[in-house]
């Protein structure tokens, strides 16, 4: 780890003044990320601004017919809470995947959606549920936010504040997770509200998270795995590496779309 | 009748042979309180880190350490031309093997840091020593490495090519060893004459060690002398070897190992950062540390196995084997490790038959040199691998005969009454029923009901396959072994052994071993192991052969005991030597009830109560050295079955059973704990570990991102059984089992794998099964079925 200032800021209003002071300069949530690269010298920024001491940032709550999530509720609270285990019985059942215990108590949603690690979990939940992140500036629907690998919309200074969930009559999440890291080799969020029906992939694209709008078309006809038979999924921009190939990839969508919508039904 | 029962029976029943005692190591080492060496601290101490070469191969112009002399906190930098110029030898090979023509094999010399050549990516080619780890780091980034860069090679196969880059002037088709054994016209003769011939390619591939423990060390220069604590298998001969690339007298090197976190074979050599340690800590009068990186480890630590092989067997109509036939290629890496080309070579042929009548073999291995990290032994070291390599022949024999696999093993197991039972690879096999261990695990697999659990997982979508891994280990040969007993000042008492526990749990079996044979008590004993000050002799850990040879020595250390016992208590009981008897702890005078205790007499030899002429013995103390304790066969057989999802390719181990031969048993407890651990190890290789680099040498699985280890949930419920025939080739009857795992893993997993991937008609599936090697199997099979 090289020499960086650390700053802890009260307000979201300080730590995006922070932000905007200190060129190259990192928010920091639960840290699951950043603090191993910078550990192994992989990244070295010259400022971190911790939003642990920043008030009001963490906690789920349901307003209206949205389900709310505050910026730093870690993993576990998202996983063990009652409210969204009622709510979005999926979604809770996703951040229970990520990476382990020791992640899971530290990682934070609003970290994981401003990496936009093309294999972390959240960006295809956001996706699929067509969830809004909102900043301290404006409100970005998840089908805008997500601009590339590690790339989002985000602009210099801005902060992300919570994340609103749209409560859906179906949702669940299947991970096919790499041998190694067990990071989502390939990850299907698969939702539905009313005849909106989702299909998100995590893990596999070159670009990121995407849509998997062959699926989705399959499912509009019948919400059933049966509908997913037969549906091929181009390897067309699809990664390949030493545990998977694009073609690999491909045939996983299909398996992993299947196992969520299964999973989505029987909630 | 029942004799009466007293306390020394009572200790027995509880901490003697055979008992299932819990490691006393425990309580310490899971609170944190072990004492590993980077634990190990000094006042003033400064810190070392290594500048290791990015490229795979290429020629040094020049190493400039000038701008990290520059840096903050910064003591000193030494490069190759450093230790050269101080006239250390080059780091060697203690194991070489002749070339087919008889002549030396060929085994450049190794400088502790590159001078010339750089020759994998994590080469070091220098050092930087600072006040701060911190610094170290910092200043080791400043330093300027001006390497031209050469073509790399990575396989051994690819280093065999016509024209392919040469890693050593010296050897220009890089070829280290071109090794045989065996009467290739006999054996021809066999094939020839074969009702059958089975052949497979079969890959074995490397792995990275990956210990808990990344390796370590302070070097220290004290009083004249060099001191190294150091994770080791062995400080003796690690000592012995040490001294030599100093080019100092052994008396004047001590090396120190305390707790170690896992080794597997790969920390039992001299690796070159020690070297410099020492350099600098002699150089500026101070100690020295350095603790490895995990990401530096995947570069720094020998890496294991990495071998590819056509295996052939020859059958006569009945399935009885005529010959069998392993030859390919190994790969060495960039340098020669102290054991580099045992695994691939010798230990094949000695491991390869395994528990059967086969009455020839031939190994041809090409040992070759690639600008890869250097290989070096991993848990069993060539034995799971002459194992894994017979047992998929004889599955993959049985399929294409249409033969059941139980009946071909029966029909070629040697039998009880064949032993002793020479090999046709020079060994005697002294003790064994393999036939009976095949039928325990049959019956305790369960192998009539598979049809049924078939079924069952056909119904959920998942292929099932079954498959039997019969092995036999040949243990490490022969080697000299301490056995010193200490009667210490606070009453408590001494083993010193040359094995070196760097996880299994000497302490526990050695003190079980002690207290049965002297009687004295199980919570008095410790154990010294890591301090070369205090060995007179010491083959270190390795090979399987602990519970052989420290066994071996601590039962005769024990006897000697005895015998100065004897005459001491002569004289404390006022008799005749000769009508002292000594049983369950107590010098007895012969037919009658006045006696004293062992640790009683070493109290009044300690307390001078004993008035003893001049030529009594005047402690019970001994330092004592089993000469040349011999090889063990330790065998067995487990089976696995496995359930393979087609859709995905996971495959998942859900049986293990295993019925294993280890001889005597001293601790039942931690045998089970070190098949654990050694199935898992096999289940590694055989699912998820492999080791990639790309063609200009880079390590691709460089990381755990990348480089798959078996975790907790990978583990299936073991069934673990011991039918022991005693050994006869060491006092305790034992036969060592640290690498017996993996050699029955190896071979049943694969075969459960290729049983259930039979039906879908893959032929052949090679280590290791990951789910995208599965998933494109079966494609390529259906392919080749629709066209």
């Amino acid at each position: 780890m090289y020499a960086f200032s650390y700053h802890q800021p009260k307000t979201v209003r300080q730590a995006a003044s922070l932000l905007a002071k200190n060129e190259d300069g990192k928010i920091l949530a639960g840290g699951q990320t950043l603090l191993p690269t910078m550990k192994q010298r992989l990244a070295a920024p010259p400022a971190l601004i911790d939003l642990g001491k920043v008030e009001g940032l963490s906690g789920i709550e349901l307003k209206g017919r949205s389900l709310v999530i505050g910026a730093t509720t870690k993993h576990v609270q998202v996983a063990t809470s009652e409210i969204v285990k009622q709510a979005i019985p999926g979604l809770a059942e996703m951040a229970g995947m990520i990476g382990d215990p020791a992640v899971r108590n530290r990682g934070t949603i609003g970290g994981s959606v401003a990496n936009n690690d093309p294999a972390a979990d959240y960006p295809a939940a956001c996706l699929a549920l067509g969830a809004t992140i909102i900043t301290n500036t404006r409100k970005i629907p998840a089908e805008q936010f997500f601009t590339g690998l590690f790339e989002t919309a985000l602009e210099p200074g801005e902060v992300i504040v919570k994340i609103s969930f749209p409560i859906v009559s179906k949702a669940a999440y299947a991970k096919f997770r790499n041998p190694a890291s067990r990071y989502a080799m390939v990850g299907v969020f698969v939702a539905k509200r009313g005849s909106d029906i989702r299909v998100a992939v995590t893990g596999a694209g070159s670009n990121g998270v995407f849509r998997a709008t062959a699926l989705e078309e399959a499912l509009k006809k019948r919400f059933s795995p049966k509908s997913l038979e037969g549906v091929s999924v181009s390897a067309d921009g699809l990664n390949g590496d030493i545990h998977a190939s694009p073609e690999y990839r491909a045939h996983l969508i299909g398996v992993m779309a299947k196992r969520a919508v299964t999973a989505a039904i029987g909630k | 009748m029942n004799k009466p029962t007293d306390q020394t029976d009572l200790s027995l029943m509880k901490f003697g042979i055979g008992q299932p005692v819990s490691r006393n190591e425990d309580p310490i080492l899971v609170r944190g309180e072990g004492r590993y060496t980077d634990d190990v601290n000094f006042d003033g101490q400064l810190y070392a880190v290594f500048v290791r070469s990015p490229y795979a191969h290429g020629v040094i112009n020049g190493v400039d350490v000038a701008p990290a002399l520059e840096m903050p906190g910064v003591v000193a930098a030494y490069t190759g031309a450093d230790l050269v110029a101080a006239g250390y030898d080059t780091l060697k090979c203690v194991m070489p093997q002749k070339q087919r023509d008889g002549s030396a094999m060929i085994m450049p010399a190794r400088p502790a840091l590159a001078v010339d050549k750089v020759r994998f990516v994590g080469d070091p080619v220098a050092f930087v020593v600072a006040e701060t780890a911190a610094q170290a780091r910092d200043a080791a980034e400043a330093v300027a490495l001006d390497i031209d860069p050469l073509p790399a090679v990575t396989t051994p196969e690819e280093a065999d090519q016509p024209g392919a880059a040469a890693v050593y002037d010296e050897a220009p088709d890089n070829c280290a060893l071109d090794y045989h054994f065996g009467e290739t016209e006999k054996v021809d003769a066999a094939f020839a004459a074969a009702a059958h011939v089975t052949r497979l390619e079969i890959a074995n591939n490397r792995v990275v060690v990956n210990p808990l423990e990344p390796r370590s060390a302070v070097a220290r220069f004290e009083g004249g002398r060099y001191v190294l604590n150091v994770p080791t298998q062995g400080v003796f001969g690690f000592r012995n070897s040490l001294a030599g690339v100093l080019k100092a007298d052994t008396k004047q090197v001590h090396v120190i190992t305390g707790n170690v976190g896992g080794s597997f074979g790969m920390k039992a050599s001299v690796f070159p950062e020690y070297i410099g340690l020492l350099h600098a800590a002699k150089a500026l009068g101070k100690p020295v540390k350095w603790t490895d990186q995990r990401s530096e480890s995947f570069v720094s630590d020998h890496h294991g196995r990495d071998q590819n092989v056509t295996a052939e067997l020859a059958l006569d109509a009945k399935g009885k084997f005529l010959a069998v036939r392993i030859s390919g290629h190994s790969n060495m890496g960039a340098y020669l490790s102290p054991v580099a080309p045992l695994m691939s070579t010798l230990n094949i042929h000695k491991n390869g038959i395994g528990t059967y009548t086969t009455p020839l073999i031939q190994v041809d291995t090409r040992c070759m040199f690639t600008n890869t990290v250097p290989i070096s032994a991993y848990r069993g070291a060539g034995r799971p691998e002459g194992n894994y390599f017979m047992e998929r022949l004889i599955d993959e024999a049985a399929r294409e005969m249409g033969i059941d696999p139980v009946s071909l093993r029966k029909r070629n197991q040697i039998k009880p009454s064949q032993m002793p039972y020479k090999t046709p690879t020079d060994t005697v096999y002294d003790s064994g029923d393999f036939t009976a261990l095949l039928e325990r695990a049959v019956e305790a697999a369960d192998w009539k009901g598979f049809a049924q659990r078939k079924r069952e997982s056909r119904k959920k979508g998942l292929l099932r396959g079954r498959g039997i891994g019969c092995y036999l280990e040949v243990t490490a040969p022969p080697m000299n072994e301490m056995g010193g007993i200490r009667f210490d000042a606070d009453g408590g008492v001494t083993i010193i052994t040359g094995t070196l526990d760097y996880g299994q749990g000497h302490w526990t079996p050695f003190a079980q071993v002690l207290t049965t044979k002297l009687g004295v008590p199980f919570d008095k004993i410790r154990l010294i192991q890591g301090d070369s000050d205090k060995l007179i002799a010491g083959g270190g850990t390795g090979g399987s052969k602990s519970i052989m040879a420290s066994g071996a020595a601590i039962s005769e250390a024990a006897e000697k005991v005895i015998e100065k016992g004897k005459v001491i208590a002569s004289y404390a009981l006022e008799a005749g030597v000769e009508d002292i008897e000594f049983a369950a702890g107590r010098f007895i005078i012969a037919g009658t009830d006045r006696g004293i205790g062992v640790m009683e007499l070493a109290a009044k030899l300690r307390e001078g109560g004993l008035r003893l002429p001049e030529d009594a013995p005047k402690s019970l103390d001994v330092d004592h050295v089993h000469r040349l304790s011999p090889s063990a066969y330790p065998n067995g057989c487990h089976i696995a079955e496995v359930e393979i999802d087609p859709d995905t390719g996971v495959t998942k181990v859900v049986s293990y059973v295993m019925v294993n031969d280890f001889g005597t048993v001293v601790n039942p407890l931690l045998v089970e704990g070190q098949l654990h651990g050694g199935v898992m190890q096999g289940i590694g290789q055989a699912l998820m570990e492999f080791t990639e680099y790309d063609s200009d040498g880079q390590l691709v699985t460089g990381s755990f991102m990348d480089y798959a280890m078996p975790r907790a949930d990978d583990t299936p419920a073991f069934s673990f059984e011991s039918r022991p025939t005693p050994a006869k080739t060491n006092p305790l009857g034992a036969k060592g089992c640290g690498e017996a795992g993996c050699a029955g893993a190896l071979p049943s997993v694969m075969n459960a794998i290729n049983d259930a991937l039979a039906e879908v008609g893959v032929k052949h599936m090679n280590m290791p099964a990951t789910p995208r090697r599965v998933w494109e199997a079966i494609q390529a099979a259906k392919a080749s079925a629709a066209a």
